[in-house]
């Protein structure tokens, strides 16, 4: 917002009055112009607007963005609200109901007797038969008036076993697999926030006190985040599971321990371009402590950047997340994870497609509308990018 | 074009009959799981390696088909005395498939060759069971003249034992007692064991080994009963993944399949060709016995009767296994005494008992198992089971294989999944490596009556009184003290079609020796 209209020509100069030197008159330029507050010199409206509600404005045209982040808000209030959404319990086994395939309609009784009749059928089939014998309609007929009477006790409620209706199917120990997706969903989310957090927050402590500092300090510390960048991450992750053991605040450790390094070396080199810069000296020559000017005054300034690497890594972190649980070193029984749920779904998959279908595709999704939110907030928060709407 | 089509044709239809002609003489084709780690028996450890063992090698004992039971090999004859611990063996006059002859002195320097600790043979251990002085030799305590084996004459050959081991006829069978041809180890070094350099004693002789692509053997014609060998060839090809390995067997690519994933079972399970049979194995949880409160019998038996096997088999492992109450699976003679069958109720009550009313005050514990998908699968169950029925918190701990036999022998766990499988066909084997302060005893069971009833029965010569003294210790065992919580027996998975291949039948060992098998 400079004082030059659109074609380059100076607005006229502001009518003449007697020079009189008041107190007033060392006012700011505008008031002494007497223009009013929200307008320009030829008293339009001016709407003031902030580099962030600017961003905000450009994020709002990317509509790929948007949608993401409508999704990534709906996933949100899913994962968060599953205790009191009317989901099966994502532990409950029972084996009776194991690998039923996904049903909008059919209750388990149903599937559970169809599969029963089909297997009957193809046995019989390959004894070259096409009518079931009195054994097996006598086995039909038992499943049946099992599946009509059988009741078991949930939560103080006592309910009809085979009236439970899985709309995503089940797994081999016959749990829900829509409760396990959506109670997947809140581990993997939470690793990707809580990992991305602690290293983000790690990243930015000492990616800017090493800039700041500079010297042999910054030497050190940048010559460390190198040694650390050599070794291959996962593999720390996995010698750290096994000494300190599976659990859950572990693999957040973990994590977090190996992934600071980008953060750190981003957050150096906007604070060394800016440690020169005209308001870090202005900030000291008042007498601003170095504490104060690296997290005051240049931490925000880097803001922009962190905000783009964050989204982009809360995907990364999903992913290293799934794929230690593919190995089996994330998290473990009977809790779920996509990456845990995806990895026992590949045994099988063949036979139970849904088992690998289901807990794949709410990956995907929420990644890919995290990434797009990523690139979008990128372009948005970047003032230089080539992909400015 | 069409001209070079239709003559192509034609070639292809001539040589058609030729084709299947030489098939038809019997080559038989099995999918054998890993490559081998050898073909030398000192280097060999598992069960791919022991089915091409069984046809390039034969040692004193060979194996009956039909029920693994020991038959005349290499020894055609033998005698017992000093009340069962010397064993005298009548070699028959046979040579190697180069023509040199087998001696007794051929078998005392394969097997000291063996037990020698520079060797470091993975299966030392087993012969160091049942040799005299070979435990010494292997672990550095004595010489090579320790070991009480001897060669009287050219053609008999004589080994004490440590005791009267009703059980040795059937050890002997294993490879670990197998012979090597030294004259050409001498000669070649490690290359011995390439096609071209290859001697063997075995119904068949190596023809053909391509790592990582297959491996073929001939008939031997120097074997002594060769005239009973009816296999034109045999070809093992190396199939790490299960898949493949069936579906090859699907496509008519092999006529054997080891092994079955489990996704196909219930197909497969409809197949004539799926053979199925009881397999001298158990599969365990054993708890640690030192740690509290599972020092508390009554916590062990809560434990074991809160399960309930008969889902497990059913439900999740599917193979047709047996659910198990006893660490002993039946066998010929032995009748295995049980521990409690599944109630819940009284579990809860046996819980209370020891002091943890509803599971309150029990502390987390956690059950660890091999990186595999069905163990891991039987875990979970186990977990919800004891969560559900007892109250208690328990999670689940997966480590890689050596890490994790690593952890179960310290005796580093609370609970931990276990699996034997029998050595030969007798109780001990299944019982002897709870003895106080033995190896194999990671759940550190430790009690003087059993020790001493299954010292009682090592010294004891095979009949009904040296059964009931095992079973007298299996009472103890697991009646008793329920030291360890058996699930299941296990059962052997094979795919191969009966009406083409005869001379192939299912036994507890899972052993079909090729000698035997022919085509219909």
């Amino acid at each position: 917002m400079t004082d030059i209209t659109p074609n380059g020509i100076t607005p006229l100069p502001p009518e003449k009055k007697d020079i009189e030197f008041t107190s007033d008159s060392w006012r700011p330029i505008r008031e002494s112009r007497n223009v009013k507050e929200g307008t320009n010199e030829f008293n339009q409206a001016i709407e003031g607007i902030s580099l962030n509600q600017e961003a905000w404005r450009r994020l709002k045209k990317n509509k790929m963005a948007i949608g993401g982040l409508y999704v990534i808000i709906f996933y949100a209030l899913i994962c968060l609200s599953a205790p009191i959404l009317p989901i099966h319990s994502y532990k409950k086994i029972i084996l009776d109901h194991q690998y039923l395939p996904p049903s909008l309609t059919k209750t388990a009784g149903d599937l559970v007797y169809e599969k029963k009749e089909f297997r009957l059928k193809r046995i019989a089939q390959k004894q070259g038969r096409n009518f079931l014998n009195d054994a097996e309609k006598t086995q039909l007929a038992e499943l049946r008036r099992t599946i009509e009477t059988e009741t078991m006790v949930i939560d103080g409620k006592t309910i009809k076993t085979y009236e439970r209706q899985y709309f995503l199917g089940t797994d081999y120990h016959g749990r829900d697999m829509l409760s396990r997706i959506i109670y997947g969903g809140q581990v993997s989310i939470a690793i990707g926030l809580v990992g991305t957090f602690t290293s983000v927050l790690i990243g930015i402590i000492i990616g800017s006190i090493s800039g700041f500092l500079g010297g042999k300090i910054d030497y050190f510390v940048m010559r460390f985040v190198d040694i650390m960048y050599g070794l291959p991450y996962i593999l720390i992750v996995i010698i750290f599971m096994a000494l300190f053991g599976q659990h859950i605040l572990n693999l957040f450790f973990a994590i977090a321990l190996v992934s600071w390094l980008n953060v750190a070396r981003v957050v150096r080199g906007q604070v060394i371009s800016l440690k020169n810069s005209d308001f870090v000296e202005a900030a000291r020559s008042i007498g601003a402590s170095s504490r104060r000017i690296i997290f005051k005054h240049m931490v925000p300034n880097t803001f922009g950047i962190i905000i783009v690497f964050a989204s982009l890594e809360i995907p990364h972190f999903i992913m290293i997340e799934a794929f230690l649980s593919f190995l089996g070193l994330g998290i473990s029984a009977p809790f779920a994870s996509w990456g845990s749920l995806v990895g026992d779904a590949v045994e099988g998959m063949a036979l139970y497609p849904w088992r690998l279908f289901f807990p794949s595709l709410a990956m995907v999704i929420f990644l890919f509308s995290m990434n797009f939110l990523g690139d979008g907030l990128r372009d948005a928060l970047d003032p230089k990018s080539k992909n400015r709407l | 074009m069409k001209k070079i089509l239709i003559a192509f044709a034609i070639f292809a239809l001539a040589l058609m009959p030729f084709g299947n002609a030489f098939a038809n003489k019997g080559e038989l084709i099995i999918t054998n799981g890993a490559e081998p780690q050898g073909l030398d028996h000192a280097q060999i450890s598992g069960v791919p390696e022991h089915r091409i063992f069984f046809s390039l090698f034969e040692g004193l004992i060979s194996a009956n088909p039909k029920d693994a039971s020991p038959l005349p090999g290499v020894a055609e004859s033998w005698t017992v005395s000093n009340g069962g611990k010397t064993y005298t063996f009548k070699l028959r006059k046979t040579t190697w498939s180069d023509g040199v002859p087998i001696t007794a002195k051929t078998f005392v320097d394969s097997w000291l060759r063996l037990l020698a600790p520079e060797t470091a043979a993975r299966y030392a251990w087993f012969p160091a069971m049942f040799i005299k002085g070979a435990e010494d030799y292997n672990s550095k305590k004595g010489m090579k003249d320790v070991v009480s084996i001897r060669a009287i004459d050219d053609y008999t050959f004589q080994m004490d034992l440590v005791g009267p081991l009703p059980y040795v006829l059937g050890a002997l069978i294993h490879y670990s007692f197998g012979i090597a041809p030294l004259h050409v180890i001498d000669k070649h070094g490690k290359d011995w064991t390439k096609p071209g350099n290859f001697v063997g004693n075995g119904p068949f002789v190596l023809e053909k080994w391509e790592p990582q692509k297959q491996l073929s053997a001939v008939p031997n014609p120097k074997y002594w009963d060769k005239d009973n060998v009816h296999l034109e060839r045999v070809v093992y090809l190396p199939t790490d993944d299960n898949n493949t390995a069936y579906n090859m067997y699907l496509n008519k690519e092999s006529d054997w399949a080891t092994v079955i994933p489990l996704d196909q079972l219930s197909e497969a399970q409809l197949s004539d060709d799926y053979q199925s049979g009881p397999y001298l194995g158990t599969y365990y949880y054993v708890i640690q016995n030192e740690k509290k409160p599972f020092d508390d019998p009554r916590v062990r038996k809560a434990l074991s009767m809160s399960i309930n096997r008969k889902h497990i088999v059913e439900k999740i492992t599917r193979k047709g296994e047996s659910p198990a109450l006893s660490m002993v699976p039946p066998m010929a003679g032995y009748t295995p005494s049980l521990g409690d069958a599944e109630n819940v109720e009284k579990a809860k009550q046996l819980l209370a008992d020891a002091g943890f009313p509803g599971g309150k005050g029990f502390p987390e514990f956690k059950i660890l198992y091999n990186t595999n998908e069905a163990h891991k699968k039987i875990a979970e169950y186990v977990q919800q089971a004891w969560n559900e029925n007892l109250g208690l918190k328990v999670t689940l701990m997966n480590q890689e294989w050596k890490t994790y036999l690593n952890t179960r022998r310290k005796g580093d766990f609370t609970v931990a999944r276990a699996g034997w499988i029998g050595d030969y066909q007798d109780p001990n084997t299944f019982l002897d490596m709870f003895v106080s302060g033995a190896g194999m005893n990671g759940g550190k069971y430790s009690n003087s009556g059993f020790d001493n009833l299954i010292k009682k029965a090592a010294s004891m010569e095979a009949g009904p009184a040296r059964m009931a003294a095992l079973q007298e210790a299996e009472k103890l065992f697991i009646t008793d003290d329920q030291s360890v919580i058996p699930i299941y027996g296990y059962t052997s998975q094979n795919m191969i079609n009966m009406n083409k291949w005869g001379g192939w039948y299912n036994n507890t060992m899972d052993w079909h020796p090729t000698k035997d098998i022919f085509m219909k």
